[in-house]
């Protein structure tokens, strides 16, 4: 178990093309603490194609989706063990992505209805309209669940330096917790699609007992760098400066960050969360 | 407290790779290359200011021509505020499968970025090739970049395969005929703009068992790339029963 002093912060910014179009951001952002050991973080990407008009009020619901489902397993087993062998087990993370997606569904052909937009019959062809990725996080006192259908990035960013280590350049790691199969070109993995419970990529690990942090981020941040190694760079680069700075002063700066970086790299709208854990 | 500036590593845009990959055998000599050179040069300013409307895509152009053989006649590939046209000469037969061979190399990973936009190819070819072909175009989409690729063909003149092209597309609907120079050049400004359609900002999503989810219609090889193109506004050929080749 980690003694935890658990920091979050986030940001969701438009991306530039978007302001060049006048379209809107289609990613969204949530994040929240239900004790103080204990937070759920969300990240989505709205499609934004001409196809899925409504993925901003999709990426919405795919945020909420997480926060909801989660919620109400903390609730009926507890965040510790019972909770561990469930999430950590094939069977349990099953059942969990389909709860997701069935969640998300509910959500936004009620969406559709109560905003009386076109009937749809074609249940799929709806859907589509709302296609967007989904990322989250849960992290507990002892555990985190890291859960992921589409294209985006879970990062861990972990003090790697000891007393015996004396290079000062090997003293941040950073690596993804999922290692999800790059689809090449624009197309990713989507809510929208059928069965689309089956494409939910999940891990679940000990909270290591080492200063860290956690990002989640849509794949306009990832994109607007040239490779891999540049973006896990950069996840390094985020964790010094909360570790040089604080987390309050991170997070002052980090929407025009983002907005920098989207002007500058992809292009696209960017959402990041940062779980920073300083483990005193 | 002092200023300081934003964490990470350089800031890059996605490169979109877009190829010309000409027939130079000898059938396209006269009129029919000179309308490709003359087609391709005019494309070249509306392609700057496409990219510049969307500056977070690297448009990057190259040509390669193929007759007996194939070469790059740009040696790498060439922002497009840089690019400019060398006319091409016709002789010699259709290596198109060497064409294919030359591609293939070019879209491995590296010297492709995983990060890059789909590479648009647009094969222009009045004839049959006389290499084998097959072989090169299977490897080329088998490729994860050449089954990403978005091909193009423009069938020149009523002598042209279009079996062949329609192998390279995966779809016959993007196989344009250009049976007179007015449609070579016609087909062509429309192939151009497909880089602006594939840098637009958006991420269609893919079927839960990895095919893609839109189909344009038309015959499906199942090599289709996966489509952000626009077939509607494909120009109609010119009804012409003199003139054409």
């Amino acid at each position: 178990m980690v003694n935890n002093r658990l920091y979050v912060i986030g940001a969701c910014v438009k991306g530039a093309s978007h302001k060049l179009n006048g379209k809107p951001c289609q990613d969204n952002i949530k994040y929240k603490f239900i004790e103080k050991d204990t937070v759920i973080l969300a990240v989505a990407d709205g499609h934004g194609s001409e196809k899925s008009p409504f993925s901003e009020d999709g990426s919405k619901a795919a945020v909420d989706a997480f926060h909801t489902v989660t919620r109400r397993y903390i609730n009926s087993k507890g965040k510790g063990d019972s909770l561990r062998k469930f999430l950590g087990s094939e069977k349990g993370t099953a059942t969990f992505a389909r709860e997701i997606t069935k969640d998300w569904k509910q959500r936004v052909r009620k969406l559709h209805r109560i905003n009386g937009r076109e009937e749809i019959s074609q249940k799929q062809d709806l859907l589509l309209k709302y296609g967007s990725t989904l990322l989250g996080l849960l992290i507990t006192d002892s555990f985190y669940f890291a859960f992921q259908i589409g294209d985006g990035d879970i990062v861990i960013v972990y003090d790697k330096s000891d007393e015996s280590d004396k290079n000062p350049n090997n003293d941040y790691q950073a690596e993804h917790i999922i290692n999800i199969p790059k689809i090449l070109g624009v197309e990713t993995h989507s809510l929208c699609v059928r069965e689309s419970w089956t494409t939910a990529l999940t891990e679940l690990k000990t909270r290591p007992e080492i200063p860290h942090a956690f990002m989640l981020s849509t794949d306009g941040l990832s994109n607007s760098y040239r490779d891999e190694k540049t973006f896990l760079f950069t996840c390094r680069d985020y964790y010094k400066a909360i570790i040089n700075h604080g987390t309050n002063t991170v997070w002052g700066k980090l929407n025009t960050w983002l907005e920098e970086t989207s002007r500058d790299g992809s292009g696209d709208d960017i959402s990041l969360i940062i779980a920073y854990d300083e483990n005193l | 407290m002092a200023e300081f500036k934003r964490p990470g590593g350089e800031l890059s845009s996605r490169p979109l790779h877009f190829i010309w990959m000409v027939d130079c055998s000898g059938s396209m000599r006269g009129e029919k290359i000179g309308k490709v050179n003359h087609a391709i040069q005019s494309t070249i300013p509306e392609m700057a200011d496409a990219a510049k409307s969307n500056p977070y895509a690297e448009l990057l152009i190259r040509t390669l021509a193929f007759s007996s053989g194939a070469e790059w006649v740009t040696s790498k590939p060439v922002n497009v505020e840089d690019f400019s046209w060398s006319d091409l000469t016709a002789e010699g037969v259709t290596d198109m499968g060497k064409a294919f061979d030359l591609i293939c190399d070019q879209l491995t990973i590296p010297p492709m970025s995983d990060r890059a936009l789909p590479p648009v190819l647009v094969l222009i070819s009045d004839g049959q090739p006389t290499d084998d072909y097959k072989s090169s175009l299977n490897r080329l989409l088998s490729l994860p970049w050449g089954k990403k690729s978005v091909r193009i063909a423009i069938s020149v003149g009523q002598d042209a395969d279009d079996s062949v092209l329609s192998e390279f597309t995966g779809n016959k609907e993007l196989v344009l005929q250009a049976n007179n120079a007015a449609d070579l050049v016609k087909m062509i400004k429309w192939a151009s703009t497909a880089a602006a359609m594939v840098s637009a900002p958006s991420s269609p999503p893919v079927s839960a068992d990895g095919s893609e989810r839109e189909r344009t219609g038309g015959i499906n090889s199942g090599n289709a790339a996966p489509l952000v193109l626009d077939i509607n506004n494909i120009p109609s050929v010119t009804e012409e029963e003199n003139n054409v080749w």
